[in-house]
């Protein structure tokens, strides 16, 4: 997928899921594990020179979505014939959640059951969503281009505290996905959105 | 499609063919289409159809046709002795209500393991096209429907279907304890068979607990029969289920055309690569590309497994669409030799874990399963009521969608069936390709062994 075109959309459905709230992805720091930095500076974020053209983001979704970690990672391995793009993390709609997303195995398999093992912190403190009943993850995912779904839903297991296992997950078709975390604690639900190919 | 950016250099030389031919065909086929003949706009140089980057990976996806896969709800899948068991079963008509009709009635090898005919014709006239058979053992969902979800599980329907074999699993257990072969097939592959000629003799000829109608006699009959018996004669149905499972299994498509073109491309073999015609090389290049068949008849199956709503209009035009996977959920559901049940040997296992996971969502609503494409010249007719005769005019279905339901009436269709205005020579061009995707069946396939267990697994025993 055109990067240009991937973030474009990363803006919009970001935006259109937090009904007007900011959301995009995370830094590379946060990825590796470390505590998640403040934004990076608008300013910055243009001299990088990725703004996408064709809409015009707020600052900051700009400044969010030109961290390094917006950029989706295309996943290959030696002698498969599919490569998979997909963001490895993503910020919650309302910022109050960064999501980890590691596949299992490495390479999502086209039309084939996979896991998807989801850390879930908080944005601002960096700590693992507690576990408790009022906790929960939801997972869905939507083929735009084709208007159907999954055909199944995922099973769902909390290993430890913000991490969950979502298991038989099936992709049965190439194309383009949109995925969909819904973490409810509390009465609240907030839902975190990635955009990700499989061809 | 869109003819090579520059003029072709010189073919390579190749070893297994004269030039002359080569250059004709080349000459022949450029002229009638003025296509991608690139003779070396690959990075391989090799002589053939040049295919995107797209539908090179599709393409090479493709093939082989991997082994079946493990089934751990069937621990018989792969044993031997169980597949010449259920060989046999698979040919036998003692296990229909009349003696007339066994699973190759309509799955019969001569016809690609299908029959010919619009709906099936059993004991009685069915609703569905007989699907073929070809790599059933790689699929998610069995039936049109999906509504099975195990190929043992699958087995077992048609056997108790009033229209199809019309039979009962109590008529089931009389016919092999009255056969001593089939006894010593049954003892070797799942131990002692557990009712004597008396015990089975003493059971209702007809009796099980299938039935819609509560006021049934078999239904009855079934109810009448003590609780421990009835398992016993569960068990003996769903190990004859599983023997034709393990049977249906080694159904794998037999290596055609297509796979010696994609080892050529893998091996950069020439020879092999002029297993297809230029002819099916172009209908290739439009099936994996912009015809879009790739989207559903993904993978070395040429199906991804699932459901979809391709618009074809029920054969009887004064009948209301079927509501096809809609329908199945609920049988799934409620069926009690699923993948999550006792009788399973997996079932807390992925397959019952997905079964559990199914999304009723409108969608479903007119969907069909999307079926294998190896050997589908010779499974006429098409869809899931035979409604189209011929793979022309299944393609023209596709090309054109006249007389096709119209989108929304009943169903939600993909948006991907845009009429693709093919051209005749496109037309042509797909058919060929498709036929490439027939090899040869092997004898082992083609009826029933001589006895239902072979010398070696009595030796064995």
């Amino acid at each position: 997928m055109n990067l240009r075109v991937f973030i474009l959309c990363l803006a919009v459905s970001t935006l259109l899921v937090a009904g007007g709230g900011v959301g995009g992805c995370k830094d590379r720091a946060s990825q590796s594990g470390a505590t998640p930095p403040a934004p990076a500076p608008v300013a910055q974020a243009h001299a990088e020179g990725d703004t996408p053209k064709l809409a015009q983001p707020s600052a900051r979704v700009s400044a969010l979505l030109n961290s390094e970690q917006c950029v989706a990672t295309t996943i290959t391995e030696a002698g498969a014939n599919h490569t998979v793009r997909m963001p490895l993390a993503v910020i919650s709609g309302m910022e109050r959640y960064d999501l980890r997303l590691a596949p299992e195995p490495a390479l999502p398999p086209l039309n084939e059951p996979f896991t998807l093992r989801v850390t879930i912190t908080e944005r601002g403190s960096g700590k693992p969503v507690p576990a408790g009943e009022s906790v929960a993850l939801g997972v869905d995912a939507w083929m735009p281009e084709h208007l159907h779904g999954l055909t199944a839903r995922p099973s769902i297991l909390r290993e430890g505290e913000g991490v969950y296992v979502v298991a038989n997950l099936l992709l049965h078709m190439e194309g383009k996905w949109q995925m969909y975390f819904d973490i409810t604690n509390g009465p609240l639900t907030e839902r975190a959105q990635i955009d990700m190919a499989i061809q | 499609m869109t003819p090579p950016p520059t003029p072709s250099p010189t073919p390579p030389p190749h070893n297994s063919h004269s030039t002359l031919p080569r250059l004709l065909s080349v000459l022949l086929a450029g002229t009638l289409t003025a296509v991608s003949l690139a003779q070396s706009n690959t990075p391989d140089e090799l002589h053939r159809v040049a295919l995107s980057e797209g539908e090179l990976a599709r393409t090479l996806r493709a093939s082989p046709v991997p082994a079946v896969a493990a089934d751990p709800t069937n621990r018989h899948a792969d044993d031997p002795a169980a597949a010449h068991f259920g060989r046999w079963l698979f040919f036998d008509t003692r296990l229909s209500s009349s003696g007339g009709i066994s699973c190759s009635t309509c799955h019969d090898p001569a016809f690609g393991f299908s029959d010919e005919k619009e709906v099936a014709i059993g004991e009685g006239v069915g609703t569905f096209n007989s699907p073929h058979i070809w790599g059933a053992g790689h699929s998610r969902w069995l039936f049109w429907d999906g509504r099975s979800e195990t190929l043992w599980n699958q087995a077992l329907g048609p056997i108790e279907n009033t229209v199809e074999m019309g039979s009962a699993r109590t008529a089931i257990v009389q016919v092999i304890a009255r056969d001593d072969d089939l006894r010593a097939a049954y003892d070797r592959v799942f131990g002692p068979f557990p009712f004597s000629l008396e015990e089975a003799g003493a059971l209702p000829a007809r009796a099980t607990p299938i039935t819609g109608d509560p006021q049934s006699m078999s239904l009855m009959l079934w109810d009448m029969i003590e609780a421990s018996v009835r398992e016993s004669i569960n068990e003996v149905f769903v190990n004859i289920g599983k023997a034709i499972a393990a049977f249906e299994r080694t159904i794998n498509p037999p290596v055609a055309p297509f796979d010696i073109y994609v080892q050529g491309i893998r091996e950069r073999d020439q020879a092999k690569i002029d297993a297809l015609s230029f002819s099916a090389q172009r209908g290739l290049k439009l099936f994996m590309g912009e015809a879009r068949c790739h989207f559903c008849h993904s993978g070395p199956l040429f199906t991804d497994g699932e459901f979809h709503n391709t618009r074809v209009p029920p054969l009887d035009p004064d009948t209301s669409p079927h509501e096809g996977r809609h329908g199945a959920l609920p049988k799934l559901a409620a069926d009690g030799f699923g993948a999550a049940s006792r009788w399973s040997d997996d079932p807390d296992g992925p397959r019952a874990a997905i079964t559990e996971g199914l999304l009723a969502t409108q969608e479903l609503w007119g969907q069909f399963k999307t079926p294998s494409l190896r050997q589908v010249a010779t499974t006429a007719p098409y869809m899931h009521q035979g409604q189209f005769p011929t793979l022309r005019r299944v393609v023209e279905h596709y090309s054109t969608f006249e007389g096709a339901l119209p989108p929304g009436h009943h169903a939600i269709p993909d948006p991907l069936l845009e009429p693709l205005g093919l051209s005749a020579a496109q037309i042509d061009d797909l058919i060929a390709f498709l036929r490439s995707l027939e090899g040869e069946v092997g004898e082992e396939l083609t009826g029933p062994p001589e006895r239902p267990y072979s010398a070696k697994s009595l030796l064995d025993q």
